[in-house]
C-alpha cells in the first residue's frame, strides 16, 4: 500500500515536477498539494497523510514553523524538508522542528525518492552535500547551536512564531487564523513578548525581529 | 540612509534570486529528470544539461546566500 504524501511548495513548477517523479514510484501517492503553511496544517488535520514533503521557504508560516504545527496535530506524520538553503542554520532549525530529512533542491538531485523511502521506513536522511558540510563544521567545533539572536533566547517557540508574524505586518486576527488559535491568545502572546523583550509597541517588536534576522524586510520594501 | 537603502536593495536582489530564480532552475531540473526517465537513450545528453544547470544553481545559491542569508541565520553570523 503506497504512502500518502502531501506536497507543500509555493512554486507550482516544483510541485508538478515532484508529483510527476513520485508518480513513477509505486510506493508513494500524492494525495494533496498546498502553497502555504497554513493550508498545509489544515490539510494534515483533515486528511492525516503519512508524509509531508515541505519547502522550507514558504509564505506566512515558513517550513520549520509549519513542521512544528503539523507535528502538534499529527505527531506520527513524517516530514521531509526541501530547501534551496544549504547553511547549517536552516538544517539545524529543520531537524529541531521535528523533520526527519533535509534534502537540498538541486537540478540533478537523484536522492528525493531514496530519501522518502528511508524516512517511510522510520529512518532519517540528509542530502550528502549537507551532511558533508555539517560533519566538517562539527569536526571544527564551530557548529552554530542557537536558532536566533541571543536576545530571543527567552521566547518560547510559539512566541517566536507570533513575533515573526507580527513583524511581517500581520494583525492579531490574521495570526490567530494562521496559527489556529484565538485572537485574545495572540494578544496575550504579544503582551508577554513585549514584557520579556522590554519593548512597548509593535514597531519595537518589528525592529527586534529584523535586527535578529528572525524576519526580513518584505519584498518591495527596499528603498527605491 | 543611502548605505541602508543599498543594503536593502542587495538583500532584495538576493531574496529574488532565492525565491524566484532558483525555484525555476530547480523546476527545470525536475523536468529534465523526467525527460531522462522517459528517454533513456538521451541520458548522456540530459546529464550534460543537468550538470550545466547544476553549476548555474550553485552560483545562484552562493550569491543569494551572500546577499540574503537564510531566515534561520542568527544576527551577526
Amino acid at each position: 500500500m503506497p504512502y500518502d504524501v502531501l506536497l507543500v511548495d509555493d512554486h507550482k513548477i516544483m510541485r508538478d515536477g515532484i508529483k510527476a517523479i513520485l508518480g513513477r514510484a509505486d510506493d508513494f501517492r500524492v494525495v494533496g498539494e498546498a502553497e502555504t503553511g497554513a493550508d498545509a496544517v489544515q490539510f494534515v488535520k483533515k486528511h492525516r497523510p503519512d508524509m509531508v514533503l515541505m519547502d522550507i521557504g514558504l509564505p506566512d508560516l515558513n517550513g520549520v514553523e509549519t513542521t512544528v504545527e503539523i507535528l502538534r496535530h499529527h505527531p506520527d506524520c513524517r516530514i521531509v524538508v526541501l530547501s534551496m538553503y544549504d547553511d547549517e542554520h536552516s538544517v539545524v532549525s529543520a531537524i529541531r522542528s521535528g523533520a526527519r530529512a533535509f534534502i537540498l533542491k538541486r537540478a540533478s538531485d537523484t536522492d528525493l525518492v531514496d530519501a522518502l523511502r528511508i524516512v517511510s521506513r522510520g529512518g532519517s536522511y540528509l542530502s550528502p552535500q549537507v551532511s558533508d558540510r555539517l560533519l566538517s563544521r562539527i569536526q571544527k567545533g564551530d557548529l552554530e547551536s542557537k536558532p536566533a539572536g541571543a536576545v530571543l533566547e527567552h521566547l518560547a517557540p510559539r512566541e517566536l512564531q507570533v513575533l515573526r508574524l507580527v513583524a511581517d505586518g500581520k494583525t492579531s486576527k490574521e495570526i490567530a487564523v494562521i496559527l489556529d488559535l484565538r485572537e485574545h491568545t495572540i494578544r496575550s502572546y504579544r503582551k508577554t513578548m513585549m514584557k520579556k523583550l522590554g519593548v512597548n509597541n509593535v514597531a519595537g517588536l518589528t525592529q527586534l525581529a529584523l535586527s535578529t534576522g528572525l524576519t526580513q524586510l518584505p519584498r518591495g520594501a527596499a528603498a527605491e | 540612509m543611502k548605505r541602508e537603502s543599498t543594503k536593502d536593495q542587495l538583500r532584495q536582489a538576493g531574496a529574488t534570486l532565492h525565491d524566484e530564480v532558483a525555484p525555476l532552475l530547480a523546476g527545470a531540473g525536475l523536468q529534465l529528470q523526467l525527460l531522462r526517465m522517459d528517454h533513456p537513450a538521451a541520458t548522456a545528453q540530459v546529464n550534460e544539461v543537468l550538470a550545466t544547470l547544476e553549476a548555474a544553481m550553485d552560483e545562484v545559491r552562493k550569491l543569494s546566500q551572500q546577499l540574503a542569508p537564510s531566515p534561520f541565520t542568527p544576527a551577526g553570523s
